[in-house]
């Protein structure tokens, strides 16, 4: 799951994509904004087909923190 | 430059003049289409939008004095732009509320505004338990029950009830109350009246025109995504799109289609990102067409405001076949005081003024204006109102010059720095100075007891060592009289904090 969520995160970044993993901070090291956190999101979304609620997505602090949400959400 | 006239459209007087013409001349035209929860795209013509604001307001007064302070929470909706429409086509005053902020703020809001009813959408009801309590007197309406209300107000209104439309709207009393949240400071409740509203749609329109769909995304709470991303376009006669939720914009963009996209600098900062992103995917740079497919086929025109965004982007889309229009307003302007115009744009400047507007730049350089877009005052708060109004101007608080006919905005007076013998120094210009470079992401300067300090986030990808930034405040200070050289420098390893419209917290920062 971690590289399909790497996938959709790569177009967002100019952090190196081999190097992105599950402690890999969404704001520090991939230096996204409120905005970006959101379209990806609504990537993620389409692609496992879960709603995630906003106030859920504030509280994403890493790419881990996402994988986690969806293994434990997903259908 | 030669001549270029005013666009020329039919002069509103009022929101409800604003529907009648539009529902009159084009009644089964889309007024806004949007997807609905269920994935279909829903679309109201202005006819249906008429008959569903007319039965909203019938109901109102019947239910209610007819000047009261109805609030509004809620993300962005076509439930949320009827009900604005009905709360200030029938004398009452609405009073948009920002969805992000913390409950004992929205209460608070309430209460300086004196609002005791409440219209939400349906993510807000666990909150009302907590605004029954602090406020009394209160009352709540769920956007999703706005259809049988206004059913209901239709029955009134075929039964005869004429109160709507016999009740007579009077221009120059407040119809919105929007509490700016500042970025400092307790709110202040600014005072617009139906004639601030409907000038600034007529200014706005003679600037720019629209020739196609509008997509709106920003918060109908602020008046640049409510007067500009959705009354404009209404104005126009073009279909507004809403986005309801502005996670989903890659979707809606196929959906909508737009011309013209309304936005702040954080979403083209972000799109800059991704078209980058794509762009690497493809081992490459992103094609022109890749963006025109992306972005839904037919976009031409962004319009950006509410903070200031970088040139490097406008450049950057142009190259995309994008133009950003860069805009300034300020919510006691109603908001818009000028914007980019289609066939006349001046890149770093936030455009020419509009049309039936007055700006001029005080001695001091704040820029002031003057016009019937220009706000009552501040609720209830005589004192700052004064200070605001003074001399018969607005005093904006930025400041600002004017070159030929563009205006450039160039800092807050609020943060100016004094120096000890007296000099101003505008941290924005040095700032914007600063992120000229390509290896700067953001910076701030401030000042530091006495001396002039920059942090600075340097881009990752340059990954350049601090001499290099040093390097780059000296050159900046080249033939600057010493107290406007930079003297302090530091890095910092992650961006700075932002207030949820983009703009950067100076003072959380510093």
């Amino acid at each position: 799951m971690l590289q399909e969520i790497i996938d959709v995160l790569e177009p967002y970044t100019d952090f190196p994509p081999e190097q992105i993993n599950e402690d890999t901070s969404l704001i520090e090291d991939l230096e996204l904004n409120s905005f970006d956190v959101l379209t990806i999101v609504s990537d993620v979304e389409d692609q496992y087909g879960v709603h995630i609620p906003d106030e859920q997505i504030m509280e994403f602090r890493t790419v881990g923190d996402i994988e986690e949400y969806l293994e434990n959400n997903r259908e | 430059m030669k001549a270029y006239p005013p666009y020329e459209l039919e002069q509103i007087r009022d929101l409800r003049h604003l529907m009648n013409l539009r529902a009159d001349s084009a009644p089964d035209e889309t007024a806004f289409f949007y997807t609905a929860d269920g994935g279909e795209t829903k679309k109201v013509s202005y006819r249906t939008f008429r008959e569903d604001v007319r039965g909203l307001g019938t109901w109102l007064l019947k239910n209610g004095s007819g000047r009261e302070h109805i609030a509004i929470l809620g993300s962005n909706s076509y439930e949320w732009i009827a009900g604005f429409f009905a709360v200030t086509t029938t004398g009452n005053v609405a009073v948009p509320l920002d969805a992000r902020q913390p409950l004992e703020n929205l209460i608070s809001i309430m209460q300086m505004g004196e609002a005791r009813k409440l219209v939400y959408s349906r993510e807000f009801a666990p909150l009302i338990p907590a605004f029954e309590k602090e406020i009394a007197g209160f009352s709540a309406f769920p956007m999703e029950e706005m259809g049988r209300i206004a059913e209901e107000g239709r029955a009134l209104l075929e039964a005869g009830d004429l109160s709507y439309e016999e009740r007579k709207l009077d221009p120059d009393t407040m119809c919105a109350l929007v509490y700016t949240s500042g970025t400092t400071g307790i709110p202040k409740g600014v005072m617009l009246s139906q004639r601030n509203i409907a000038a600034n749609i007529n200014q706005a329109c003679a600037n720019f025109v629209l020739e196609g769909v509008g997509m709106s995304v920003l918060p109908f709470h602020h008046m640049f995504g409510l007067v500009v991303g959705a009354l404009m376009v209404f104005n126009y006669g073009y279909p507004c799109y809403i986005c309801r939720q502005i996670r989903n914009i890659a979707r809606d963009f196929q959906i909508a289609k737009p011309e013209c996209l309304f936005v702040v600098p954080m979403v083209i900062e972000s799109f800059a990102k991704m078209f980058r992103g794509m762009g690497r995917k493809a081992g490459g740079n992103i094609s022109p067409e890749a963006v025109r497919a992306f972005t839904g086929g037919s976009l031409r025109y962004i319009i950006c405001g509410g903070a200031p965004l970088s040139v490097s982007y406008v450049k950057m889309f142009r190259m995309f076949g994008l133009e950003i229009l860069n805009g300034y307003g300020i919510t006691e302007c109603s908001p818009v005081l000028a914007v980019n115009r289609n066939e006349d744009m001046r890149d770093g400047s936030v455009g020419p003024v509009l049309f039936g507007c007055e700006v001029k730049i005080a001695d001091d350089g704040e820029i002031l204006a003057r016009g019937d877009n220009v706000m009552l005052g501040y609720y209830k708060n005589p004192e700052e109102t004064e200070k605001a109004l003074s001399g018969g101007w607005f005093h904006t608080g930025d400041l600002g010059r004017i070159e030929d006919h563009y205006l450039f905005v160039t800092g807050r007076t609020k943060n100016l720095i004094i120096t000890s013998n007296g000099e101003n120094i505008s941290p924005e210009e040095l700032e914007e100075k600063l992120l000229a470079d390509p290896a700067v992401a953001e910076a701030l300067v401030f000042d530091a007891d006495g001396v002039l300090a920059a942090e600075i986030y340097p881009e990752a990808e340059a990954n350049l060592p601090e001499s290099y930034f040093k390097a780059l405040i000296e050159r900046i200070g080249q033939g600057e009289p010493a107290y406007r050289k930079i003297q302090k420098l530091s890095l910092r390893n992650q961006p700075f904090e932002r207030n949820s419209t983009g703009k950067i917290l100076r003072r959380k920062n510093v």
